[in-house]
């Protein structure tokens, strides 16, 4: 097995800190896999994971003298965690549901939104100061900045909302 | 919240740090044993709580502060389990390790609760007070879109109203005061631009 308390001292907390590192970005996945129901992935991710885990704790509670080895576990614990943001970011799963209210310029919206390649509903509504057009847009959530673009274009003043949409069954969706 | 969080940090550090050093010699944080499990009982709620946290900001995007708060978490949570198995054979030890992630789990969700960060939107599905609702909803200052739909008795009136989500709670008592069988929904949502407000 295993046993880093072979290792020079000064190299424990660099090593502590990677392994930390991996784990939580790991988990970060994990935890998307988990929530999107791809069990076998996240089983994988899981296991590894703790594998990583019960190293590193271990080498941290086996050289507590050390004080470098606990700022290594939890600079690597807080670093793994934003660099499972980042990663997340990057991989942007899943799909967003944006609703557009304008006051005046919702059929040109709607029309921009379709002649880049998107699905658009619209609703027509009533605001404060009269009609309003609310328009529905699910997308991919990473397309969803360059709709939010297209949109300011034509009405800087447009209210956009995005929540997050699990689909159920097709529609139209951007290939 | 950073400018709070470094001093305490700081302060926390110079209090742990002497005592962990010297932990083989004297024992875990050279505390009496009796002290040992409200010592572990409190660390372990500090970091559940700061967990929850945690994790609410992440989702938020904000990396500044998770890393501050992951790294102080995780701190805290190596003392409480080092104290833990350095005495296996107190089982009281271990009791307040679990009793301390049970409880700050709970003040994690108060905490979380009070925080409140972010918006929602409110959906409200009234049959026959459609427009009084509104008027009241934009009385408080709030924007509001109706759009009419049809249910099963006829036409109803569909209301969009997005709020920050601290007010949520006074948000629904004005829609039910004026309609007791309003149907209510509320979902979070994440604000890309624009809109009325006060």
């Amino acid at each position: 097995m295993l046993d880093l308390s072979l290792l020079p001292a000064y190299l424990m907390p660099v090593l502590i800190f990677f392994l930390r590192v991996s784990d939580m970005s790991l988990d970060t996945l994990r935890v998307l896999f988990v929530v999107r129901g791809q069990r076998l992935l996240a089983w994988f991710l899981g296991f590894f994971q703790s594998l990583i885990w019960v190293v590193a704790i271990t080498t941290v509670l086996s050289n507590l003298g050390n004080l470098w080895n606990v700022f290594g576990y939890a600079a690597g614990f807080a670093t793994g965690n934003v660099v499972g943001m980042l990663i997340e970011e990057m991989l942007a799963i899943g799909h967003g549901h944006l609703r557009i209210i304008s006051s005046g310029r919702g059929p040109a919206i709607a029309e921009a939104i379709r002649k880049a390649g998107y699905a658009a509903t619209e609703l027509s509504g009533r605001g404060r100061d009269g009609t309003v057009a609310v328009i529905n847009c699910s997308v991919r959530r990473r397309d969803i900045r360059r709709v939010q673009q297209q949109v300011n274009e034509i009405d800087p003043n447009a209210f956009i909302t995005v929540q997050e949409v699990r689909p159920l069954h097709r529609g139209f969706w951007r290939a | 919240m950073h400018s709070t969080v470094s001093p305490l940090f700081v302060m926390l550090l110079s209090v742990v740090l002497p005592r962990m050093s010297q932990a083989q010699a004297t024992g875990w944080l050279g505390l009496s044993a009796a002290a040992v499990p409200w010592v572990i009982f409190g660390l372990r709620a500090l970091d559940q709580t700061l967990s929850t946290v945690r994790t609410l900001v992440t989702v938020q995007g904000e990396r500044r502060l998770a890393w501050i708060l992951g790294f102080i978490q995780s701190f805290l949570f190596i003392s409480a389990i080092a104290g833990v198995l350095q005495s296996l054979t107190q089982p009281v030890n271990l009791v307040a390790f679990a009793a301390g992630y049970a409880t700050g789990q709970v003040l994690g969700i108060t905490l979380e609760g009070r925080m409140a960060r972010g918006h929602s939107v409110l959906r409200v599905i009234s049959a026959t007070k459609g427009q009084a609702v509104v008027e009241a909803l934009r009385g408080r200052g709030w924007g509001v879109t109706e759009l009419p739909g049809q249910g099963l008795g006829g036409m109803v009136g569909v209301i969009l109203c997005t709020v920050p989500r601290k007010i949520i709670p006074s948000a629904e008592s004005t829609i039910l005061a004026i309609d007791a069988s309003a149907f209510v929904t509320v979902q979070h949502v994440y604000l890309l631009g624009g809109g009325w407000r006060p």
